[in-house]
């Protein structure tokens, strides 16, 4: 029987007396909504219809996309982007903070925070006198370059700005997706234990700069600082390491350099292209 | 934890391929380094793609794993397991393989 007006395999009218002609040799498209867990005959020619389609594409190839255009943004305006990435907890915020409060005098800085819910970040940040616009991602775990990208532009960055954007906390999925930046920053706390890179290696092979954080903590634990050192560069020996402590602001110097020399680099060479 | 990220992106790129037709299977690579359970990428796919054309396609993952070059010792093979690390010296390996993160093909009708 079939399923769309109950006539039987060769019926020609239902006992309502509508007449009609679809017999069960034709091919009845799919237009009409139902499963095939009928039997309608032989599915053949469904068989015979489909065709393999060779794709070949990285699956990232959109957001990919739409990063680069990010960046070409950022180029025309002088400016620069660092994706801040780290679990949560280990002092991502802090270390802004520190950056904003030394550096922005410098240069101007300017701010995306992402996180899955309230604008608690961003208030912190506010409060340096940036300008800061806050990503709530919701159920999503790591900012993508469409979101990335839609808030650069509501954002207005000045020209020659270093914008941080400070990622989802979370040690996994932002080490897949780009969102523009010039270089990733890890920030990962010594009290997190030093096999997190060997745990999470994806994220640590993906991070340019490594921001070993709460170091005052280490005569509290029981392992030094060489023991994540040495994890750290095992999954990416090319991993530039500052060890600080944001609270104390013990070691930080070296990281700002590096950040206004990165800066000032990839500015001079975007102005230059 | 990331495979709800990665069926979303994948049902995104192939919907943007194949627009309306409807998908009855697609093969992808998935390189170990990434870690990827293959078990719970099919399970998030299924739950972004229903309801779409791509509701009734099976997802065959196809799972590439690691070799390369030892960038301690210089070392070259393949690696069990989803960490690329060397055998012999335990320092990072460049991949050579393992990486992938790439749609194959799919058959749609």
């Amino acid at each position: 029987m079939c399923a769309v007006c109950g006539c039987g395999p060769h019926a020609s009218s239902l006992e309502g007396g509508h007449v009609h002609d679809h017999g069960h040799a034709h091919a009845h498209g799919h237009d009409h909504a139902h499963d095939h867990a009928h039997a309608h005959g032989s599915h053949d020619e469904h068989e015979e219809a489909s065709r393999l389609l060779r794709l070949e594409a990285d699956l990232l190839s959109r957001n990919d996309r739409i990063a680069q255009e990010n960046r070409d943004f950022l180029a025309r305006i002088g400016s620069v982007a660092f994706n801040l990435i780290g679990g949560p907890g280990s002092g991502k915020t802090s270390l802004l903070e520190r950056t904003i409060r030394t550096l922005g005098r410098e240069m101007p800085i300017a701010v995306l925070e992402g996180d899955q819910e309230t604008d608690l970040d961003a208030e912190r940040i506010r409060m340096t006198g940036v300008p800061v616009l806050q990503i709530n991602t919701g159920s999503g775990c790591h900012l993508n370059a469409e979101m990335v990208g839609r808030s650069l532009r509501r954002l207005e960055p000045r020209p020659g700005s270093v914008v941080f954007v400070e990622n989802v906390g979370n040690l996994v999925c932002p080490a897949l997706f780009d969102v523009g930046e010039h270089a990733k920053i890890l920030v990962a706390s010594v009290t997190e234990g030093p096999e997190k890179p060997l745990k999470y290696p994806q994220i640590f092979r993906e991070a340019h700069v490594l921001v070993l954080n709460k170091t005052d903590l280490l005569p509290h634990l029981d392992v030094g600082l060489h023991a994540y050192v040495e994890n750290a560069r095992r999954v990416n020996p090319d991993l530039r390491i500052f060890s600080v402590s944001c609270t104390k602001g013990i070691g930080l110097r070296p990281f700002f350099d590096w950040i206004v020399a990165t800066a000032r680099a990839e500015t001079a060479a975007a102005r230059g292209g | 934890m990331h495979e709800l990220a990665l069926a979303e992106s994948l049902f995104d790129l192939v919907v943007e391929k194949t627009e309306t037709s409807k998908v009855r299977r697609i093969r992808i690579e998935v390189g170990r380094s990434l870690a990827v359970v293959p078990d719970a990428l099919r399970f998030c796919f299924e739950i972004v793609s229903k309801g779409s054309s791509l509701e009734d396609a099976t997802l065959e993952i196809l799972e590439i794993p690691i070799s390369g070059r030892c960038s301690g010792c210089g070392w070259e093979g393949s690696v069990e397991g989803s960490l690329p690390l060397c055998p012999r010296c335990s320092c990072a390996v460049e991949l050579r393989s393992g990486g992938e993160l790439r749609v194959r093909d799919v058959e749609v009708i």
